[in-house]
């Protein structure tokens, strides 16, 4: 064979040695996982958007676990010479990464719009609750750790409102559970308070029936001070003729114990004598024959079984006077009218009229109801 | 001869090309985009502009993505890589500066809200002064100065919390503590009113 012909051959078959040297390293170098690890990226993202890693906290970590896995492997693959490399570990670590940002995403949107739902819901009964019982807390003289509950409970609403209106769902379930907790026990212990006491209501409305007959009797007047609507009822002969406000002592639920105790008292009196301006500072008086036999009655027993101290007294100087229309609960016990009632009340009552202090002539189911 | 040459410019040329074509992994771009975050973090981004911050990883992990891209080819070249951590390092500084004014406006609300809750409470505790009390000088309203003693508390607590760093928390409570109070006066002003409207009688 000639010179030029075995150059053909050499040159041809050195050709395609390239050439199928090339198709082979073509062939076994991989595609880089970029698309894998953007997908995988972008669900987490996605994720993350709508607080994933606080509402599916386990399947969030896993997808970002995944991911970071993903991507130190292909690091690894990387160092390694090209056509050694194998990117199938790098995209099955990619896969699971979107896979869990995916079960993420969609758990915390229900779990998210479920908890808003729920939360919202919460609020808006324990508000509801607050604007139905506080008007009649604040009247009651309830223990000063009961109003601090109740204040507390009330703060930490107000604060769970605060945090509902930034959207973090998450972080105001344990205030909401204080808030209702003291909110409520408070109002638990306000009702069993007025529950107690309105055992007393069928003596109550006897007592006061008794007082209008004894009137209408004696052709008369009697006078019947209902404590809880703070109403002074007139008599004469039985008809009713007039109706004024009255302010009570702070701790105005139940009887008089002591003196001292700022507790206006319940019961059958009667008016031992008349005071002008001269003789009293509250304007006009009249002086109530407290303690009667009941109290002092009741001032022995609670001596006796302890719940007194040997130290009290039993008190005295309840009156019916003026200097009244302050908005509250003010006096020491006394029963405070403002100064035109009393002018009116002075006129027309005499010693010895009667008058019937009761806890309250409406049931107390009336009371809540309203 | 002349096949000699042209094969050896033809070699040259190829090299360089192959030379050229291999641009050297950003590192230093690199060190500097993933500390430019970590101070961002350490800012409180992630709780002060969370979106901003969650912006700002993702960026980040484009950079790296494209990085392990050019190092899987033959020919890297990492010029788009190295100008995108530039930009990170450059956007690491902006939600850094963003975090500390949402701070500085978190402290300045927090203040505010504190000093008109105190307000409030001086008027109240003034006009509870005002109030009438009882025969034997005990005033009637301890309701009031219990729920008013629970108040302050909070207040305290609202300090505490912007004291160790927890301004959205802090900003809660004194918000709440500002609702009590203001509640509280507006109560004592109808009584008030009607005790001196009663008194005028």
């Amino acid at each position: 064979m000639s010179k030029p012909k075995w150059r053909i051959i050499i040159y041809g078959s050195s050709s395609l040695l390239i050439v199928l040297l090339s198709i082979w390293v073509i062939t076994r170098i991989q595609n880089p996982p970029l698309p894998d690890l953007i997908t995988a990226r972008k669900a987490i993202t996605k994720a993350k958007k709508i607080n994933a890693e606080v509402y599916a906290k386990s399947d969030f970590q896993k997808a970002e676990d995944f991911y970071r896995s993903a991507m130190r492997m292909w690091r690894r693959e990387n160092l390694k010479f090209i056509l050694n490399r194998d990117y199938s570990e790098v995209i099955k670590s990619a896969g699971k990464s979107k896979t869990h940002a995916t079960k993420a995403y969609n758990s915390s949107l229900v779990d998210k719009r479920n908890l808003k739902d729920k939360l919202a819901m919460q609020i808006a009964e324990l508000k509801e609750a607050v604007k139905k019982n506080q008007p009649l807390f604040n009247k009651l003289p309830v223990p000063t750790e009961i109003v601090k509950q109740n204040s507390q409970g009330q703060l930490m609403l107000f604060e769970a409102e605060s945090t509902f209106n930034r959207g973090k769902y998450k972080d105001l379930e344990g205030k909401l559970v204080f808030a209702e907790k003291n909110i409520q026990n408070s109002y638990h212990f306000a009702n069993q308070l007025l529950i107690d006491y309105f055992a007393m209501y069928p003596r109550w409305v006897k007592q006061a029936e008794q007082t209008r007959i004894q009137s209408k009797k004696n052709n008369s007047y009697a006078i019947v001070i209902d404590k809880f609507s703070r109403t002074c009822f007139v008599y004469n002969k039985g008809e009713l003729k007039n109706i004024f406000d009255v302010e009570l002592g702070k701790n105005w639920i139940g009887g008089k114990l002591y003196s001292g105790d700022q507790a206006t008292p319940e019961g059958q009196y009667f008016i031992v004598s008349k005071k002008d301006s001269r003789k009293t500072k509250y304007y006009k008086a009249l002086l109530l024959d407290y303690p009667n036999e009941d109290d002092k009655a009741r001032f022995k027993n609670g001596k006796d079984n302890g719940t007194l101290q040997l130290s009290s007294k039993i008190g005295n100087l309840i009156e019916i006077h003026g200097d009244g229309g302050k908005g509250l609960d003010w006096t020491n016990g006394c029963i405070a009218l403002q100064n035109k009632d009393i002018d009116t009340l002075f006129k027309i009552v005499e010693e010895n009229t009667p008058v019937t202090i009761v806890g309250s002539l409406k049931p107390l189911k009336e009371i809540l109801n309203d | 001869m002349k096949s000699r040459l042209f094969i050896g410019v033809l070699a040259l040329v190829g090299f360089t090309m192959f030379a050229t074509s291999c641009e050297k992994l950003p590192q230093a771009e690199l060190d500097a985009a993933n500390a430019a975050v970590e101070t961002t973090k350490a800012s409180q981004a992630d709780i002060y502009v969370p979106e901003a911050f969650a912006a700002l990883q993702d960026s980040l992990k484009v950079a790296n993505e494209n990085i392990e891209l050019q190092k899987s080819k033959l020919f890297k070249k990492f010029t788009v890589a190295k100008n995108q951590l530039i930009a990170v390092s450059a956007l690491a500084v902006t939600v850094k500066d963003a975090s500390e004014a949402r701070k500085v406006e978190l402290n300045a609300e927090i203040q505010a809200t504190i000093d008109t809750t105190k307000a409030l409470i001086a008027e109240n505790n003034e006009l509870m002064k005002k109030a009438p009390k009882g025969k034997e000088g005990k005033a009637a309203l301890e309701q009031m100065k219990s729920e008013i003693a629970v108040i302050e508390a909070s207040l305290t607590e609202a300090s505490n919390l912007q004291a160790s760093g927890n301004l959205l928390g802090a900003v809660d409570k004194a918000k709440a503590a500002n609702a009590k109070a203001t509640e509280i006066n507006t109560e004592l002003k109808e009584v008030t009113a009607k005790y001196t409207k009663g008194k005028k009688k």
